[in-house]
């Protein structure tokens, strides 16, 4: 009876130890960070731990979605207020150092469910977030956040007329008529949105035939982001047509600016 | 009998065929009553609502003529504000209206100074102010006495007509319309006098930028009539096509090498060390990181100078990295530059009384001293504000004049 007894409590010994053991190797208490720094825009899983531990010392409160974002910078930047560190809004080695010794009972299984995020730090395409603290992104239909003031449907919309009516062309050709449609936003004899000035009566053929219903590709995406970071080939023109396909008196009177592909750009 | 069958069968034929082309033009009648009626809708509902902002313009800019009281001056020149932007939707709403939107240019003008004379707190007895809101009262009287027999199709200015013939008869009139606003002259600049034209200086610049051997490099003497003239430097590099302007003065205004990416395989902050590196050796420095994107394998950099250790928005360049060799494949750059030191701030505000500007739901995380562009585009000393928007807890920039406190501009993060 004892024999048994001995036997049962070994066993349970054996049980307890083996579970702690599996549960150790399963959780690991303290994720370490890779070599690489992290600033405004990057993304990836040392974001996510980034986050996780800014999160559990509560200085951010957004969501765990792996991108380093407005929240994101001001939740270092108070840290490293806090612990006497430089205030730069970056994360180097001392930033992480400091960060993983006074949160040792951080690990990814305290962190609130996020979407899954790349497994890469750089180039690869990302979720879309609805908190609004990203760098802006592209998914596979389309932008999914917004840039320099304007929505992630006003880039489409402008990524499909810059398909629609340039498609051919060469990729600074593509982020002319980008440009065109940004210069014709800032300019007063024109409406004062990208919608109107899209659908504006007779100002793109691609939305008479149609052409703008087509799905975008990434150059139409690129060209639109070039164009909205500041490119604009055309030096501020406000029209732009085909020489082979236009007859329009008014078009050729105008002040030629530059041709760029196909299309002649006019002030 | 035979022929009275004859007859019958050919009475019915003729019938039928003649009520068949009765019946298919009656169709193509309606199609085109129809069609007449929908152009008509365009065209009346467009100019009838400017027709009528218009007049509440016309109200609005002679109440602000009439009252010297600041407080209705204020409320009365919102209003100029706002019916001057509604006129100028409706103005673009008017099918094929002509590619000239001269009245919608001179809209827009009203609308700016009133905008520009609430922002600065303007005195209605301000005899400047009093003067420009009696030419826009005239313009607008004008305007309206013009657009009104043409949105009521009346009198000798269509002639009546409508349907199919409308739309070129409005086209007619608002050409006329549009001839009457007077064109703002724009002064075109010139190229300073000691460029130079020679290809190879501009060559060696241009690769320099490019850190390689630009092949079959060419430099063309672009003429721009309203921004002067600049170089244009075109050829290639390994075989991708690469463009790069620069001003007369030698300035780099804009680089792109078009190049297929590969796999990402450096780091952003790694791109960001390369691309201030890269400004350092273009020439720019003295220039802050102020925000950083990725897509598809390429990273983006923002880039603000410093004046006097003060960052100067809206004068920002862009840095462009591939992420793939970690090579810098383009810049661009808005040709706005701030002075060179700081614009005097009279009797600047302290920060309490700056954040006493701002509302209650706005959470301030973030604040420093900014050079920022005031409406009328002067340089002025700021103060930024970051934070988030309680209701969405989205992040927002708050941008206040460091001396008067107006606000300069509220802008979404992303």
């Amino acid at each position: 009876m004892s024999r048994a007894k001995r036997a049962i409590s070994a066993l349970a010994l054996m049980l307890a130890a083996w579970m702690a053991a599996e549960k150790a190797i399963a959780t690991p208490a303290v994720q370490a960070f890779t070599a690489r720094n992290l600033i405004y825009g990057s993304t990836g899983y040392d974001v996510d731990e980034l986050q996780g531990r800014l999160h559990l010392l509560g200085y951010y409160w957004g969501r765990i979605d792996g991108i380093f974002g407005w929240k994101t910078y001001w939740a270092v930047r108070t840290f490293q207020y806090n612990f006497g560190l430089p205030v730069t809004g970056e994360v180097d080695m001392r930033t992480k150092i400091m960060l993983v010794k006074a949160t040792p009972n951080w690990n990814y299984k305290m962190d609130v469910p996020s979407p899954p995020s790349g497994s890469s730090s750089t180039g690869a395409v990302q979720p879309a977030t609805a908190s609004g603290d990203s760098a802006t992104l592209i998914s596979g239909d389309g932008f999914t956040h917004g840039m320099d003031n304007l929505s992630p449907s006003d880039l489409n919309l402008m990524a499909h007329v810059v398909y629609g009516e340039a498609r051919g062309e060469p990729f600074e050709g593509q982020v002319a008529v980008a440009a065109v449609i940004l210069n014709r936003l800032h300019d007063p004899k024109f409406p004062k949105s990208i919608p109107a000035i899209v659908y504006q009566p007779g100002a793109f053929d691609c939305v008479n035939d149609g052409q703008i219903n087509l799905q975008p590709n990434r150059d139409a995406m690129q060209a639109v982001i070039d164009a909205v970071n500041g490119w604009d080939p055309t030096h501020g023109a406000l029209y732009y047509f085909n020489p082979a396909k236009t007859s329009n008196a008014w078009m050729w009177a105008q002040p030629e600016l530059v041709m760029i592909g196909h299309h002649i750009f006019t002030a | 009998m035979r022929k009275w069958t004859w007859w019958a069968g050919t009475a019915a034929a003729v019938i039928a065929v003649g009520g068949a082309a009765f019946a298919w033009g009656d169709h193509e009648r309606g199609r085109a009553q129809a069609m007449a009626a929908m152009v008509d809708a365009g065209y009346s509902g467009a100019l009838r609502a400017a027709v009528a902002d218009l007049d509440a313009l016309r109200a609005a800019l002679a109440s602000a003529s009439i009252m010297a009281d600041p407080e209705s001056f204020r409320r009365h020149l919102a209003d100029v504000e706002k019916y001057a932007y509604a006129a100028q939707l409706d103005m673009a709403r008017i099918p094929d209206g002509g590619p000239d939107h001269r009245v919608n240019q001179e809209l827009h003008r009203i609308d700016f100074d009133a905008e520009n004379w609430m922002t600065a707190d303007i005195s209605p007895r301000n005899a400047s102010v009093q003067e420009e809101l009696r030419q826009a009262y005239l313009t607008v009287t004008r305007l309206e006495t013009q657009l009104e027999p043409i949105a009521w199709h009346a009198g000798p200015v269509l002639d009546g007509r409508s349907g199919t013939e409308l739309a070129p008869a409005v086209r007619n009139a608002l050409a006329r319309v549009q001839a009457s606003v007077a064109e703002p002259r724009v002064a075109s600049k010139r190229p300073p006098a000691s460029a130079s034209m020679e290809a190879t200086p501009w060559i060696r610049r241009a690769e320099q930028v490019v850190g390689g051997t630009i092949d079959k490099a060419k430099v063309s003497d672009v003429r721009d009539p309203r921004n002067g003239s600049y170089v244009l430097v075109t050829g290639s590099v390994k075989g991708r096509p690469v463009r790069i302007e620069f001003s007369r003065t030698g300035t780099l205004a804009s680089y792109r090498l078009t190049r297929p990416m590969g796999k990402s395989r450096v780091d952003l902050a790694d791109a960001a060390d390369i691309a201030s590196r890269w400004l350092q050796r273009v020439g720019l420095s003295n220039m802050v990181r102020t925000y950083a994107s990725q897509v598809d394998g390429i990273a983006r950099f923002t880039y603000q100078p410093l004046v006097q250790g003060v960052p100067a928005l809206g004068a920002n360049c862009k840095v462009v990295v591939a992420l793939d060799e970690g090579q810098v494949i383009g810049f661009y750059d808005r040709g706005k530059w701030p002075p060179k030191s700081l614009p005097p701030a009279q009797h600047p505000l302290s920060e309490r009384d700056l954040r006493a500007r701002l509302g209650p739901q706005f959470h301030v995380q973030d604040e420093r001293r900014v050079l920022a562009e005031d409406p009328n585009g002067k340089w002025v000393q700021a103060v930024a504000f970051d934070g988030t928007l309680g209701t969405s807890d989205e992040p927002y920039r708050v941008v206040l004049d460091a001396s008067t406190g107006h606000e300069l501009s509220v802008e979404r993060l992303t």
